[in-house]
């Protein structure tokens, strides 16, 4: 068993007329602890380590202090009850003020939102150099270039190389004569194999090698238009001087997948060409 | 080794935090008070698990041991050792094992510092529920984020290092430690609350004790912001320093909805208020940070489809959703206790201008948040990928901010319950004549447009409100006048004033251009004349670089480059900055190789007052650090700006009532 003085509880309600939960917290744990201890109080009885009369004194101490605390909780009770509640029609305009405020910013955020390509975020912008944008713009232009690769026939995949071919639109507006730019929209626009789009991709092409003549993949990829036009002099042209220049191995590799070499050799020698591939 | 060491610190710490939580909480339910007291131990242990694992981590990294799989992918031999420490938060798992620490670093500080008190039931709940939280997060590093992963390198293995953009730059030391000292740092005050709530002391008392923490959390994580912003100018090359993206805005919510509560609590302090409120705010600030890390870690930013690809997300998002639901529930539960017995007697006092500030804070979190999630709810319910743009958030944002402003300059000078039209227009006489003057030298000048004359004359009038007081407190209390929450607060605002007249003006002036210089030739934007000199190739371990060398003004030689990383094979610009009080001049490198005739690209972006931006940071972490300082206490209510309006004279002021005095 355990005895604590308890501060007096009245008292300190009398201090002050404001609810205080601190104040009810601590006067539920002491008024749990006299309980408990009035429990331990009648067990020591029941085993006889406690005389009759101490038993009474005791109990009745108990009691007294368990009485303060319950009045003094009670009367924080009325305080809590005189707590005061806005009437209910600021209630009302508050909640409309909110659902107004919640529904207005909600169709306005639906109003701006606009189509996520996939080198935008979920939000925001970065005003990105058009370095930045080209990487942005490549990343997409290889995602669908390998798309319509997998897809093996021309046009497959359509619907990425066109968005590719939007981003570096994008670029070209604030940089016309980037050169990656106008090569990389040039040849995306050859692989969606739409014949009307086949001018604009020669204009691109063309205006690469002259914003950049040194650009190597202007020039691979105009040796493979030339060589697919059946314009073998034209393309061993850009190969030949491709070859004047530091050639990236992915360039390379791609001149192999078309059989652009070994064709336009063949077919400058007069031999049959080999179909195109790629 | 380094394996080993980490993985039996994650486990250490996890045991010490699941038991922890377990017998502390058994303790109180049982009121078994010795049992309460093994806190500390456990703290103990915790801590000594997370600094293990930590350091495991970074001598990993240091060793470059690709037999971890964290190590594999973000170290590398060529990545220079600054950038291989900084590796582990740039990585899920890493930032993870950054958060146990920091959180195992508060519950032992806690621990320690209301020491006197282990037997204290609100502090044993408050210590339950931070055991719960790290129980949580080194949960996560023995499943989907462990950070100790074995992994067989190939022979001549070496990894890919950190992404090219986290290697750019020394802010990167400081910006996530930062913010996450911030982040972790809401977990005191959210605990503390919960304790409150449990035990049912929703009074003031807890709010005092937490009071210091509150602010230590909102001041790192606004350091950790302003940083980050920093960092995104000086690394990024777009010049800009806030774009409104998912990560950024993660972390600005639990700013704004702790920016909201540690005004709000003022209140409560004084007039017994808000408690519902004030509980809410700190439970949605940690609720926030939880969201934030699920947005930013889950994988969900990329597609709504890929958090649920890993388990991190469902997990996080689990979490997130008990806070919210253990949070509404107890204060339901508590609501009667909740309730205040006093009202706002008039709008026109510094309740009624701190219940407005909350009220925008909340409706600002509110824009933000719905615009975060808008496209990942759009893209759940409908399939289609949609992007918020910036307009949404600068439309949304520049009311709010401007009557922010305008409230900044309004509420210190308001006493509190009410005021007198008298009093306000002698208080607010010198704030307007600084708007004035703000006004006038924009105009003096050659500023043009509405807008940034709004923001302006804000500034001005905001910025004399908060110099005012603190000339007045200076004047009577000395260099005491500086320090203390109301002061320390007012250069807080100082700060804030000069963010936003920094962010007008960077944003309505800026220019920008790209121009194709031979060496030799210059190029000229607004008042400043660019001459590019030449290019050189420089080669280090981990990349090659292409440096231009630029002269501005014909004064000293800034040098934009375009890093290409060895690693990766990424390349990444860097810009050169010229910074002045007046405006920057930010050069970008954006053609790699000049042709034959030695041609570059340089981009040159002219801003006026960015400088101001990261003064106005400093100032606000000044101010923080001064708001935490014990300022003078106040026996009487001398100070003008706390009396009433209706203030009895000197020789009666013994009289006024404790509640008003505050």
């Amino acid at each position: 068993m355990t005895m604590t003085s308890s501060p007096g509880p009245t008292g300190a309600v009398a201090k002050s007329r404001r609810l205080d939960p601190d104040r009810v917290a601590a006067l539920e744990e002491e008024r749990d602890h006299l309980a408990r201890s009035l429990g331990d109080l009648e067990a020591e009885y029941a085993a006889g380590d406690l005389a009759p009369e101490d038993f009474a004194a005791l109990r009745d101490d108990y009691v007294v202090r368990t009485a303060a605390v319950l009045r003094a909780l009670e009367a924080q009770r009325e305080l809590r009850g005189g707590a005061t509640r806005a009437p209910l029609s600021r209630r009302l305009a508050l909640v409309v003020g909110v659902v107004v405020f919640a529904v207005g910013t909600g169709v306005l955020v639906a109003r701006l939102a606009g189509t996520r390509t996939s080198t935008e975020g979920l939000t925001g912008d970065v005003r990105g150099s058009v370095r930045q944008e080209l990487a942005g713009c490549l990343e997409l232009a290889g995602a669908a270039l390998r798309g319509s690769a997998d897809g093996a026939a021309a046009g497959a995949g359509s619907d990425e190389l066109l968005q590719a071919v939007k981003c570096y639109s994008g670029v070209l507006e604030a940089a016309p004569n980037n050169p990656e730019a106008l090569t990389y929209r040039g040849w995306l626009l050859v692989r969606t194999g739409n014949t009307t789009l086949q001018e604009q991709a020669a204009q691109d092409l063309d205006a690469a090698v002259t914003a950049d003549p040194t650009y190597p993949d202007a020039r691979a990829f105009r040796a493979i238009v030339f060589f697919r036009l059946g314009q073998f002099e034209a393309a061993q042209a850009e190969l030949d001087v491709l070859d004047t220049l530091e050639t990236p191995p992915i360039i390379g590799s791609l001149l192999q997948q078309f059989g652009v070499r070994e064709g336009v050799a063949a077919a400058l020698a007069g031999e049959a060409t080999p179909p195109a591939t790629g | 080794m380094n394996a080993a060491l980490g993985t039996a610190g994650i486990v250490l710490a996890f045991v010490a935090s699941l038991s922890g939580m377990v017998t502390v909480a058994h303790g109180l339910v049982r009121r078994r008070r010795n049992q309460a007291t093994l806190m500390v131990p456990y703290a103990v242990l915790g801590l000594a698990g997370a600094v293990l694992a930590f350091a495991a981590m970074e001598r990993a990294l240091i060793q470059r041991d690709f037999t971890i799989r964290f190590v594999a992918e973000h170290g590398s031999h060529k990545t220079p050792l600054l950038f291989e420490i900084t590796a582990l938060w740039s990585g899920l798992q890493g930032s993870i094992l950054l958060w146990g620490l920091v959180l195992a670093g508060y519950i032992a500080v806690i621990v320690w510092r209301f020491r006197d008190r282990r037997s204290d039931p609100l502090l044993g709940w408050a210590v339950v529920t931070m055991f719960a939280v790290a129980t949580f997060f080194f949960g996560l590093m023995l499943g989907p984020a462990n950070p100790f992963v074995r992994f067989s390198p190939p022979l001549g293995f070496d990894g890919q290092g950190p992404n090219p953009l986290l290697q750019n730059h020394p802010l990167m030391a400081f910006h996530p430690p930062l913010l996450y000292l911030g982040y972790v740092g809401f977990t005191v005050p959210f605990a503390f609350a919960i304790g409150a709530l449990v035990t049912g002391r929703v009074g003031e008392g807890w709010l005092v004790a937490t009071r210091r923490w509150t602010l230590f959390a909102w001041g790192f994580l606004t350091a950790g912001i302003v940083l980050g912003a920093w960092w995104s100018y000086e690394v990024l090359g777009w010049a800009g320093y806030w774009a409104w993206d998912p990560v950024e805005n993660a972390s600005f919510l639990p700013w704004l909805t702790g920016t909201a509560y540690l005004h709000s609590v003022m209140i409560q302090e004084r007039r017994g208020m808000l408690r519902v409120w004030n509980l809410s705010l700190l439970c949605a600030t940690f609720s926030l940070t939880i969201l934030g890390t699920f947005l930013t870690r889950s994988g969900v930013i990329q597609s709504v489809h890929a958090f649920s690809e890993g388990s991190i997300g469902p997990l996080l998002l689990g979490f997130f959703a008990v806070i919210v639901l253990v949070s509404v529930g107890l204060i339901g539960w508590r609501g009667d206790r909740l309730r205040s017995p006093g009202r706002i007697d008039s709008p026109l006092s510094r309740e009624g201008a701190f219940l407005l500030n909350n009220v925008l804070f909340a409706a600002f979190a509110f824009v933000v948040l719905l615009g975060t999630v808008f496209p990942l709810i759009v893209e759940a319910l409908q399939d289609r990928r949609v992007s918020v743009g910036p307009q949404y958030f600068n439309r949304m944002s520049m009311p709010i901010g401007f009557v922010l402003l305008f409230l900044m300059a309004i509420a210190p000078v308001l006493p509190w319950r009410k005021a007198s039209g008298e009093l306000l227009s002698q208080r607010l006489l010198w704030p307007a004549w600084a708007a004035v003057a703000v006004v006038a030298v924009a105009a003096a000048v050659g500023a043009r447009g509405f807008v940034p004359f709004i923001a302006f004359a804000l500034g001005g009038f905001a910025g004399g409100a908060a110099l005012r007081q603190v000339v007045l407190a200076t004047r009577r209390q000395g260099w005491r006048g500086l320090v203390g929450r109301a002061n320390g607060g007012m250069i807080v605002h100082l700060g804030v004033v000069l963010i936003a007249v920094g962010m007008a003006a960077s944003s309505a002036y800026l220019r920008d251009s790209e121009f194709s210089l031979a060496p030799g030739q210059s190029a000229t934007l607004g008042d400043h004349t660019v001459t590019y000199l030449g290019l050189q190739t420089v080669e280090r371990s981990e990349k090659r670089s292409y440096v231009a060398a630029v002269q501005i003004d014909g004064g000293p030689i800034y040098e934009p480059s375009i890093n290409l990383f060895r690693s990766t094979g990424q390349s990444v610009g860097e810009p050169s900055v010229r910074s002045s009080w007046k405006d920057d001049v930010y050069l970008t490198l954006e053609q790699q190789l000049p042709g034959d005739d030695g041609v570059a690209v340089i981009r040159v972006i002219v801003q006026p007052l960015v400088v101001w931006l990261w003064i106005g940071g400093a100032l606000m972490a000044l101010g923080t650090v001064l708001a935490a300082f014990p300022g003078r206490r106040r026996r009487r209510p001398t100070d003008p700006v706390s009396a009433p309006a209706d203030a009895p004279p000197a020789s009666d002021r013994g009289r006024v009532p404790a509640e008003v005095a505050g």
